[in-house]
């Protein structure tokens, strides 16, 4: 049993995970129930994730989700979905049908209405600092945040099972329908029952989905590399490849079936974990990757 | 410097094609292959030859792309498209978008015009909308081909999947005279699907992927399948890793079957030229141009060959 989630602020989650797991609870509802909370409250919202946070170039907060199983490779997700705070759940109904896998804007809305979510209004998803940001968006025409944050959390269950959950409200003030790297699978999330292993990446989602790191590192680690290798094997070729000037900002987290975790960055990047035998829950730190040609 | 021979294969679709529609698509696919090949006769690029193939293919309405989509359950066309660059990486995607007959132009439009990769429903609208792109009434979009799929499919009893085989999503990858590789998918999803369904067409690293290191990948098959696999990465995985395209392609259909008993096609080029295309339905429209000859086929190792008469002028 082990549970992996990006940033300093996922430790709520990650803590979250073990106490539903002691409860005999499985890898996804673990993913859905933690990260609900983390989505739903506004605070977060300056983490870049659900409830509060920032909102696109119209003003409207438009959140990405998506929730990947290993076994037996279900995958739900949302994207540009207005007025509901917790797009990961969303995501997971979406899986749970089993139909489709991914749905976008208004048709996103009009399921989740029709699966019983209530389409919140606007207001009710911005917080104070994210209305902020936006007044001075709108004065300067650019954006000052900094802000690439974003929500991943992956956990194994006592059966072995991996589930993976990624949740953002997307670049601040982008585009309006604008899709990222989080919802898409092997770009911002990937499981694969083979591997028993999953990733969840969190930076700039436009310059990371071009090289699909969430499915790189799973192969990877399919080839027999540990979580840590596989994850620093990735970050190091998008940094052979981009070069210095270019690089841009990127975290890569991992967890296989034995419930060993990697991270790599090419920021300074905190992650969270907890593994079977620990009292809790505790944070780490990912190092910037160096060796940039 | 040395100049490659260019090359392009593109494809009309995997599936089941009813008897009266094979030699039409076969013949249209071939058509979009050479004119795709004269834009680098011409001085273009890859990104420029699967731009013209695909948005040949878009305005013909033989295929479940642009004008002669599918239509999802409420009897509207949403069409999903992607273009990538294969010596940048640079990529551009439209999901869901409405009134817009050659997705493709728009998503490269996302490429050179935003800093986003992928704009989705009304925001990809408004984005064309603010550049002037033509935008079409829904009603010039639909065939009755497509109507009357929809209309079918409205019975309780119907199977929506099923009754598609035969009107599939279209791509192309291509190699231009520098080196260069680039792909490009464009589909209008699946009949009858919920409104906002994406699948993996507009989705990077699932319905295509292009990268000068080792090659591109233009996929068509059943959508949430080829997603949970990312088969045009997982092709290029594999090429990465020494194989040729028809290595890498047999390898990945295999693993698609294997791990979720789907059927899909495949287009691939690597950066050398090598290419191939392979399905693991019954057909797939498909045709490649290079070096003064066509290549075409339409069913399970069929292969024709004609060569080039001096078409581009």
């Amino acid at each position: 049993m082990a549970a992996v989630g990006t940033w300093a602020f996922s430790l709520a989650a990650v803590e979250r995970v073990r106490r539903l797991m002691a409860a005999g609870n499985g890898a996804t509802h673990c993913v859905q129930e933690a990260m609900a909370e983390l989505e739903n409250d506004k605070e977060t919202g300056c983490f870049v994730v659900g409830r509060g946070g920032f909102p696109n170039k119209a003003g409207v907060v438009q959140c990405d989700a998506a929730i990947m199983e290993g076994l037996p490779g279900r995958f739900g997700a949302v994207a540009a979905l207005p007025g509901v705070g917790i797009p990961l759940t969303v995501a997971r109904v979406v899986m749970d049908k089993n139909t489709h896998n991914m749905l976008v804007g208004e048709g996103a809305a009009a399921f989740a209405k029709e699966q019983g979510f209530s389409i919140e209004d606007n207001n009710d998803m911005m917080s104070e600092a994210g209305l902020d940001a936006y007044e001075e968006f709108l004065e300067n025409r650019k954006s000052t945040s900094k802000n690439h944050d974003t929500l991943g959390l992956i956990v194994l269950d006592h059966l072995g099972n991996i589930t993976v959950g990624v949740s953002t409200s997307g670049a601040p003030f982008k585009d309006p329908g604008r899709v990222g790297d989080s919802p898409l699978p092997g770009c911002g999330l990937y499981a694969d029952n083979r591997a028993r292993a999953a990733a969840g990446a969190t930076g700039d989602g436009d310059k990371i989905m071009c090289f699909c790191p969430s499915f790189h590192v799973v192969q990877l680690m399919k080839q027999g590399l540990s979580p840590a290798d596989a994850c620093q094997s990735v970050i190091q070729d998008i940094c052979h490849r981009v070069g210095k000037k270019d690089i841009f900002e990127i975290g890569l987290i991992a967890l296989n079936m034995k419930g060993e975790v990697g991270a790599a960055s090419t920021v300074s990047f905190p992650y969270t974990f907890w593994a079977r035998g620990m009292e809790a829950a505790e944070q780490r730190q990912s190092n910037p990757h160096t060796h940039i040609d | 410097m040395c100049t490659r021979n260019p090359v392009i294969v593109v494809h009309g679709g995997s599936g089941r094609y009813k008897e009266e529609f094979k030699e039409v698509c076969l013949l249209r696919v071939k058509e979009a292959a050479l004119q795709g090949y004269c834009r680098v006769q011409q001085g273009g690029s890859a990104l420029d030859m699967v731009e013209e193939a695909s948005t040949i293919l878009e305005n013909d309405p033989h295929f479940n792309a642009g004008c002669g989509a599918v239509l999802n359950e409420c009897g509207e066309v949403e069409l999903d498209a992607i273009i990538m660059d294969g010596k940048s990486l640079d990529t551009g995607a439209v999901a869901g978008v409405r009134n817009i007959a050659n997705p493709t132009k728009l998503a490269r439009l996302v490429m050179e015009k935003t800093k986003h990769v992928m704009l989705s429903d009304r925001g990809a609208s408004r984005f064309a909308k603010a550049l002037g792109f033509p935008e079409v009434p829904m009603e010039s979009l639909i065939t009755e081909r497509s109507r009357e799929r929809w209309r079918q499919n409205l019975q309780a009893a119907s199977t929506p999947l099923d009754s598609q085989i035969d009107h599939g999503t279209i791509g192309a990858v291509a190699l231009d005279t520098d080196g260069n590789v680039a792909c490009a998918t464009s589909t209008g999803g699946l009949s009858n699907t919920l409104v906002g369904r994406i699948g993996d067409t507009p989705c990077i690293g699932s319905g295509g992927y292009a990268d000068n290191l080792s090659g591109a990948v233009s996929t068509t098959g059943k959508g949430e399948a080829i997603m949970k696999m990312t088969l045009a990465r997982l092709i290029v995985f594999y090429m990465e890793r020494g194989m040729s395209p028809a290595e890498a392609a047999d390898t990945s259909l295999q693993c698609l079957w294997t791990r979720l008993q789907s059927h899909a096609g495949v287009i691939v080029i690597d950066n050398a030229g090598d290419w191939t295309a392979k399905f693991t339905t019954e057909n797939m429209p498909w045709a490649a141009v290079t070096a003064g000859k066509v290549y075409y086929g339409i069913a399970l190792g069929e292969i024709r060959t004609s060569a080039i008469e001096d078409i581009c002028q």
